[in-house]
């Protein structure tokens, strides 16, 4: 009967190694059809979808899988399935400032072989720039962004206060915005109507133009390796003053997370706020009667706006690299980035439809004005986000220092620790 | 014939091919990649031996780590435990409906962690939450909860508390109704008063279930981070910031798998000590 054991032993052991040895062989270009699969925001994936489909009705050979997650949770499935050089993921939905981060992960393929330079023209020059990483082309850009200050008039009016004026001549500056806002009283449905808030409350994307209108040129060294001394600038600690105070010592800024910041602002419980000029669409929908104005500047300093966003990248570890960046460079050029355009109301990265939203009288009315002025702020007073290979940290431990300023920590001691970290581990990416 | 020396390990072998495939395995692997680092510059794994482990001991926010996993754990292990055993002893007795005060404490189980830790959030927010409501009402101050270092940890304890104590409960439960009732009867004719009838009988009886219990509980509590994940981040000023939160901030944050793997390493070493008192501890007499 020592022959049924060993059998069984054959038996278990096979079984084991047939369940921990499958792996998917991921696309299938021999027979001429092709999946390509994109991993992406699921905000966006329905419009990621609807673009591909404009596609796929062209070249019937391919079909476009979109997997979708949430926006925080999706550098992590990722990274898990780039860190498995995973073939199954073709595509990859990338947030502008990570593609650094990406291309020295080894991550992302270099498009130039893909890619040729007449495509490159047709997008701004900001978003060429941010997919371009010490010379090669490492992204399409799907759009670009930009924020504007949105106000709710029935509140303003109720309170006495004369609304800003969309004329990028008479911005407000910060310290009007504040004492306007500490004006705010009463109450709404029972509940309190607040003064002022940012959409993004406490991420990076949204309060480190607030350092960079102080005069902030440089967040990392050029080489992106180290943050000290920039991240922690004295310009950064008196932006994180200015937030410590609204939440603080003004108390005009509710602690809300940046998730629920909007739903304050459409049921009526916010008379300010700073938020993506895609957000008007919502507004309107919701039926708040508001208006909207440029985005305060520090007095003494100068207009800057947030700018980048949502790129596609081609994985290194595809199978259909080739047929990948055919489908990049359709979304986010010509028919694709106009489609694009249409379903998801982003400010556009391509020159040819930015022009277009400053000629066409549709612009001119809200809520569409609103990307009209994000469309002369992107081409005028936009800065990106610094370029570093660790990105992904940086951003994490700048978000986490706003939280703790948020929380009431001293701004000067938040960015000191924040930095700290940083730079341990950025000594990763040195040679 | 197979010997039936051999028997027993034969009947064992399904279970000990699958903890060695899914739990001795990936620790030796944890071990094995602590020892090494990738490099991004060179696109290589380097052996680095262990350099992991010396940077996280130099490394403040690894000590606070440490630091606030045993607080964490030295409340919430023992409180779970004695709540645990106080409800069983409840749910144990013999009153009209008491299935379905059964029922009722099997409720907090049935809910996910992580739909509790945003419900919680929802419930715990400073601004509109419905305890600062009542609070403010009652004439109190509005409490800051997650969003205070002094607050927020002792905000997880009970959360996973309320979570916990149900399930632990049970296994109780059926430890208690294990224990023969002629032996409390058998006391009572000898005049023992409660008091002495849980420390004679009860209390010796449950050694077993409680030695699971308490093992189970802290593998449980060490492992936890849902809650820091999806409130706190870790935050505020790190007094969140437990072991298993910062590995995995290391490995998909920072893209750090050698240090998340020293961090697991070390984990698993603090675990078995912990759990290698509690069993010694609890060890019954007999």
């Amino acid at each position: 009967m020592k022959g049924k054991f060993f059998l069984m032993l054959v038996g278990i052991v096979s079984l084991v190694l047939i369940a921990t040895g499958c792996e998917s062989n991921g696309g299938s270009a021999h027979s001429g059809k092709v999946t390509l699969t994109i991993l992406a925001e699921a905000d966006s994936a329905d419009s990621l979808k609807a673009v591909a489909k404009g596609y796929e009705e062209k070249h019937p050979n391919v079909t476009v899988k979109v997997q979708s997650y949430p926006f925080a949770d999706l550098f992590k499935q990722q990274q898990v399935v780039l860190n498995a050089h995973d073939p199954s993921a073709d595509i990859l939905y990338i947030d502008g400032p990570t593609l650094p981060d990406f291309a020295s992960k080894g991550w992302i393929e270099p498009l130039d072989n893909y890619i040729d330079d007449s495509v490159k023209k047709e997008w701004s020059k900001s978003m060429a720039d941010e997919v371009t990483i010490q010379g090669k082309l490492y992204a399409a850009p799907m759009n670009s962004s930009s924020q504007v200050l949105f106000y709710n008039k029935e509140i303003l009016k109720k309170n006495g206060i004369e609304p800003p004026e969309n004329d990028v001549n008479k911005r407000w500056t910060w310290e009007k915005l504040v004492n306007n806002a500490k004006k705010v009283k009463g109450k709404s449905n029972g509940q309190k109507v607040w003064g002022f808030a940012f959409e993004q409350a406490n991420r990076a994307y949204q309060l480190i133009p607030l350092a960079q209108s102080l005069g902030a040129t440089k967040l990392v060294s050029d080489d992106g390796l180290k943050s000290s001394g920039y991240t922690n600038s004295k310009e950064m600690i008196k932006a994180g003053q200015f937030m410590n105070d609204l939440y603080n010592t003004w108390k005009i800024t509710p602690k809300i997370s940046a998730d629920q910041t909007n739903d304050y602002f459409s049921s009526g419980k916010l008379a300010f706020i700073e938020g993506g000029s895609w957000d008007a669409v919502d507004f309107k929908k919701a039926g708040v009667n508001f208006g909207i104005a440029p985005v305060p500047y520090f007095s003494g300093g100068k207009p800057v706006t947030p700018t980048g966003s949502w790129t596609l990248g081609v994985s290194k570890y595809s199978k259909n690299k080739s047929e990948s960046a055919k489908l990049i460079k359709y979304m986010s050029t010509g028919e694709g980035a106009k489609k694009w355009f249409d379903l998801e109301g982003n400010l556009p990265a391509t020159t040819h439809l930015l022009e277009q939203i400053q000629k066409d009288p549709k612009y001119k009315k809200l809520p569409y004005s609103a990307s009209s002025l994000a469309a002369y702020e992107d081409q005028h007073d936009s800065m990106l986000r610094p370029k570093t290979p660790g990105y992904i940290t940086w951003e994490s431990e700048v978000d986490k220092a706003f939280e703790n300023i948020m929380d009431g920590t001293d701004p000067k001691k938040a960015l000191d620790e924040s930095v700290k970290q940083m730079d341990n581990e950025l000594e990763k990416y040195k040679n | 014939m197979i010997s039936s020396k051999w028997t027993p390990y034969l009947f064992l072998l399904p279970a000990i091919v699958g903890l060695g495939i899914f739990s001795i395995y990936p620790a030796f692997q944890a071990f094995f990649s602590s020892l090494y680092s990738f490099s991004f510059v060179n696109q290589t794994n380097q052996f680095v031996g262990l350099q992991n482990y010396i940077s996280e001991f130099t490394d403040p926010v690894f000590w606070n780590s440490v630091k606030v996993t045993l607080l964490f754990n030295v409340v919430i292990n023992p409180l779970q435990i004695v709540l645990a055993f106080g409800l069983a002893i409840l749910l144990n007795k013999r009153v009209k409906g008491i299935g379905f005060f059964r029922s009722i404490h099997f409720i907090p189980i049935s809910v996910s962690l992580p739909i509790a830790s945003v419900l919680f959030m929802i419930i715990l927010n400073p601004d509109e939450g419905l305890v600062n409501s009542v609070l403010t009402s009652l004439g109190f101050h509005a409490q800051p909860f997650l969003h205070s270092s002094h607050q927020a940890l002792w905000v997880i304890v009970g959360i996973a508390t309320w979570k916990g104590v149900g399930y632990w409960a049970v296994f109780l439960l059926a430890g208690l109704q294990e224990v023969p009732s002629a032996l409390y009867e058998a006391a009572a004719l000898d005049g023992a008063n409660k008091w002495t009838e849980f420390i004679k009988i009860t209390f010796p009886l449950m050694k077993r279930s409680l030695t699971f219990v308490a093992v189970a509980d802290t593998v449980a509590n060490f492992l936890l981070f849902a809650p820091m994940y999806i409130m706190t981040d870790g935050g505020p000023n790190n007094s969140t910031d437990v072991l298993m939160y910062e590995t995995i901030k290391n490995a998909y944050v920072n893209s750090n798998m050698g240090s998340a793997d020293a961090l697991i390493v070390m984990l698993i070493i603090i675990i078995l000590i912990i759990i290698g008192v509690e069993s010694k501890l609890l060890k019954p007499k007999h």
